[in-house]
């Protein structure tokens, strides 16, 4: 329908040969840029409910996701009337986003469509979904924390559902799930028995057989021998906040050839009784859940155990809890004796607190054919501790890393080969339940002996502690090297380092808002972040250990081991509730955002997955648009254009859409004092100040002087029927300045008001006279001015795009002061940077003439 | 030593008494939750509470009519009343049945910081 009174819309125009009026063309610009703030007001909204303070229930979720796509629809409609239909993918793009977000909120969980097959060492977080949560971690852990796992692949949860479907098994399998089944005791086991039987009779589909037959050799082949297998269940939900801990099964030393006939029995396992039980009993109202399955080189380990990341009885002690056994891990899960168990501190150097040296006359091994068994251990080895202080510093250290990137008490599966090295195979939060037995008292006398750095400076965005080593990241370079799990500290937010966040145990920013989109991914993530300290980048020394306590907004020097254990303790499992997962999922598929270079080709429309794609493309595609000019013909009679008179050689036309001028203003031409736009009349009285206005004429040395011949140079994309002269678009807080001045083109898009989160300065600068490369010296001169006022900016090539928002409106007149300022000294500065050398010349010339940072006249 | 003082928690969206269950037993209450207000009535009769926290709509009786129930049989529970769409009429009624508005979704600290000025009338 809506779509329908687009083309109408559009047709309408084709018909009447009349293109947009410039007042409709900026109404629909600005509906779109505060339909864009809205949207990421609500995303905002949505993650702040993760934090855990809120009470929030399914209800706010669907009003929520309501609004948002209410929002979404009309940014996308408003992009295509002011485009011209240039982006009608992006409808296709929404519907598809929508359709699933719908499909989350009905609890319909739809296996996603994807692979038959996942290597492990392909595998992270996000894919959990296609691979189930434990091989989700354990990719991550390889990945990510660079952890050895065992070698291997996993059949993924979309192959469970193409097993499902070509054996019919729905059927069977949904009364057994249904939770408001009057079906009695008895009826329900024996369709549970049922079923059991159906999938171990069911055929492998032959082209799942085949992807399975064909990963199987790949990694057959990189071994020397054939191995067998560890066959793992990976359910969707297990090992996350729900643990199903011993529910599904593993088969252990699985030959190649009967790999299929395993993956049947850690299907089957699916639906056990137990299983059942437990999903019910713990309110799992997914219908529809699904296995993924594991498939991993068989260890043949000399030691292997668990490593509890904390004492679940003495938490406040900084301890973790280590049982061991000879052989596979097997005697150790199932808890039948026959093993050591050691208190070790989680502080270093890690001194061993307490062990019980078991007598450990068996371990499990392979068998020669398939499966394990029991043998007998060497005499000597039997009473003998299967850790020394080495291996179990090791564990301590890698399990406290697992925990800090988690941000939960850890239980770890683990093994230690032949050579030495410590293989994981398996992580999930531990679950604790002792929140009595912690002395809150101890936490304050802990943290007294620790200096305080910052102290309530800043906005808390983000809950929680996080402790590391202070890495401050200016440029690409340094975002490059940021070592994980280091204190992410910067000057102001930018999409680009987001990417960093799950990385960093911490986030401190100088300049940012708690509703920016880093915040959001920090919420996400759950790491916490300080915003808009001013000053964290001069405080904090680089290299050095801290501790951000980001629920009472301090910073301390050091690392307080017993800050982390009170929070990891004080946290109520708000994680576990049904509306939290939905909205965790949700937010996924909401908030997440792939398209941040907008020079990339994949910066399109059919490349926006997610709300946040649709509204960064929109916003990016709106302004190119407005910036893409005004036809002359919109500039006719009845579109109320004046002539600006200023002292400086500068040819301004005014267009007022609404209040930019004052009552009554009549003619023509008009004089500044007529002005009552505030962004623009801040903007003219600098560039009518003395000095600022380069009218010198400038020498052009010979290579200058001949591509100034060329005319119009290359890489300016104007229309050629667009407007050629200097316009602007006003009204009482909005401006739009698009200038065309020794031949680059600039625009500023701003909106100064008293309302900080309403205010924005976006600024688009390209072209020049001269060759690329001096244009593009001056894209550097501005791109480094610009940084170093806290502008967020993208530069390639000779185009600039600087943006800064939600500042005060002092900050914001500091900011138009400097604009005014570089649009008369960057005029025709790429023929002055004849070399790389000139840019920090000029720079610092810039800076010289006039403190102006420090010291604007509105300032 | 004096009694604990008793908090009812109502709300048919079980999420409500689960979360809010722990945090208010961690600051000394005594929590009891419902998720269907029929039975809360029920419970109402056997038991006195000191605060009664009520989300507004629910299948069966509303929060208003537990209100109106406190109302009617003399008892002086202090009602805290949850909504999602606080309107000016609701807001006069409420007033009338002497209860306090919380609109969702709210911080869990708003609602324990409720129950603590209620419970000093006791």
């Amino acid at each position: 329908m809506a779509l329908l009174d687009l083309n109408q819309i559009i047709s309408g125009w084709h018909k009447k040969k009349r293109p947009f009026s410039i007042q409709e063309l900026f109404r629909k610009f600005q509906e779109l840029l505060n339909n864009n703030g809205r949207a990421l007001e609500l995303i905002a909204d949505m993650g702040e409910k993760m934090s855990g303070d809120y009470l929030f229930d399914k209800h706010y979720i669907e009003s929520v996701v309501m609004e948002l796509e209410d929002v979404i629809y009309r940014i996308v409609y408003d992009l295509n009337v002011i485009t011209n239909k240039k982006h009608l993918k992006l409808f296709d793009a929404f519907e598809e986003a929508k359709k699933e977000i719908h499909e989350e909120l009905n609890s319909r969980f739809t296996v996603p469509k994807g692979d038959y097959i996942y290597p492990l060492d392909s595998l992270h977080k996000e894919l959990s979904d296609y691979v189930g949560e434990k091989m989700a971690t354990l990719g991550e852990l390889q990945t990510k924390l660079g952890l050895s796992v065992p070698k291997g692949f996993v059949i993924s949860t979309y192959s469970y559902k193409r097993f499902v479907e070509h054996n019919r098994l729905q059927e069977w399998i949904d009364p057994i799930l249904d939770m408001e089944s009057t079906l009695d005791m008895e009826t329900v086991a024996q369709k549970v028995q049922d079923l059991n039987r159906r999938i171990f009779q069911a055929e492998i589909p032959p082209d799942l057989e085949k992807a399975v037959r064909k990963a199987l050799d790949k990694f057959n082949r990189k071994g020397l021998s054939e191995t067998g297998w560890a066959v793992r269940s990976s359910a969707l939900g297990e090992d996350s906040q729900l643990s199903y801990a011993g529910q599904y099964l593993t088969v252990l030393n699985v030959a190649s050839s009967d790999i299929t006939e395993a993956y049947k029995k850690v299907v089957a396992s699916l639906f056990s009784q137990q299983a059942i039980d437990y999903r019910r009993n713990r309110r799992v109202q997914r219908k529809e859940p699904a296995m993924a399955v594991g498939c991993t080189h068989m260890l043949d380990p000399v030691t292997s155990g668990v490593i509890y990341s904390t004492n679940p009885n003495q938490i406040s002690q900084e301890q973790m809890v280590i049982s061991a056994c000879w052989g596979m891990g097997k005697l150790v899960v199932e808890g039948e004796g026959k093993s050591d168990s050691y208190i070790v501190s989680k502080k270093p150097p890690y001194d061993v607190i307490s062990r019980h040296i078991g007598k450990k006359d068996l371990s499990y091994g392979l068998d020669n054919k398939d499966g394990v068994v029991l043998k007998t251990v060497s005499h000597e080895l039997q009473d003998k501790p299967c850790l020394d202080p080495a291996a179990l510093s090791l564990l301590v250290q890698t399990a406290s890393r697992i925990e800090s990137y988690m941000k939960s008490f850890q239980d770890i599966e683990w093994s230690i080969d032949r050579e030495g090295q410590l293989i994981i195979l398996q992580a999930r939060p531990l679950q604790v339940r002792c929140n009595l037995s912690y002395d809150k008292s101890q936490t304050g006398q802990a943290v007294k002996n620790y200096p305080v750095l910052m102290k309530d400076m800043g906005v808390v965005a983000s809950r929680g502690i996080g402790t590391g080593k202070v890495f401050i990241v200016e440029t690409e370079e340094d975002a490059e090297r940021f070592p994980h799990g280091s204190v992410l500290v910067l000057r102001h937010t930018s999409p680009n380092m987001s990417r960093l966040i799950p990385f960093a145990s911490a986030v401190v920013t100088d300049i940012g808002s708690v509703a920016g989109h880093m915040a959001t991914i920090s919420r996400e993530f759950r790491v916490p972040t300080i915003v808009d300290t001013q000053q964290a980048t001069k405080i904090l020394p680089v290299g050095q250990e801290v501790t951000v306590d980001a629920e009472e907004n301090v910073i301390y020097q050091g690392i307080i081991k017993e800050l982390i254990t009170a929070h990891l303790i004080e946290k109520t499992p708000y994680e576990e509730s049904h509306e939290f997962r939905l909205l965790s999922r949700l937010l996924k598929k909401i908030s997440t955002l792939h398209m941040i270079d907008p020079q990339s080709s994949e910066f399109s429309a059919g490349h926006c997955r997610t709300y946040h794609d649709m509204i960064r493309f929109a916003h990016e595609m709106a302004v190119r648009r407005v910036a893409e000019g005004i036809s002359p013909r919109q500039l006719d009679k009845g579109s109320g254009s004046r002539r600006l008179k200023l002292p400086v050689p500068l040819d301004l036309i005014i267009v007022d859409i609404g209040g930019g001028l004052k009552d009554g203003t009549l003619g023509q031409v008009i004089h500044p004092d007529q002005l009552q736009c505030d962004p623009l009349r801040h903007i003219v009285d600098v560039l009518v100040a003395p000095g600022v206005w380069q009218s010198q004429p400038i020498s052009l040395d010979i290579k200058g002087l001949m591509s100034s011949f060329i005319g119009n140079p290359g890489g300016t994309p104007f229309s050629s029927d667009s407007f050629k002269g200097n316009l602007a678009i006003v009204s009482k807080e909005y401006l739009n300045l698009s200038l065309r001045l020794g031949y680059h083109f600039n625009m500023i898009d701003v909106t100064l008001s008293d309302d900080t989160e309403r205010n924005y300065i976006y600024f688009r600068f390209f072209g020049g006279v001269t060759e690329i490369t001096r244009r593009s010296r001056r894209a550097k001169f501005l791109a480094q001015i610009m940084t170093k006022n806290d502008f967020a900016v993208e530069s390639k090539g000779d185009l600039v795009i600087a943006r800064i928002k939600k500042v005060t409106r002092q900050t914001m007149e500091e900011k138009l002061y400097l604009i005014g300022r570089l649009i008369g000294f960057t005029r025709q500065l790429d023929v002055l940077l004849r070399t790389d050398g000139d840019v920090g010349f000029f720079e610092e010339q810039f800076f010289k003439n006039e403190d102006f940072i420090t010291t604007s006249p509105s300032a | 030593m004096k009694e604990a003082i008793s908090v009812m928690v109502l709300d048919d969206e079980p999420i409500v008494g689960e979360r809010l269950r722990p945090v208010l037993e961690k600051e000394g209450f005594q929590v009891e939750t419902f998720t269907e207000s029929q039975k809360a009535l029920e419970r109402l009769e056997e038991k006195k509470f000191h605060v009664l926290v009520t989300d507004l709509k629910m299948s069966g009786p509303s929060g208003l009519d537990v209100l109106r129930y406190l109302k009617e049989h003399q008892l002086d529970t202090q009602a805290i009343l949850i909504t999602g769409y606080p309107t000016m009429e609701r807001f006069r009624e409420a007033e009338y049945l002497n209860a306090v508005f919380v609109t969702k979704p709210f911080k869990m600290e708003q609602v324990v910081k409720l129950v603590g000025e209620a419970a000093k009338k006791f």
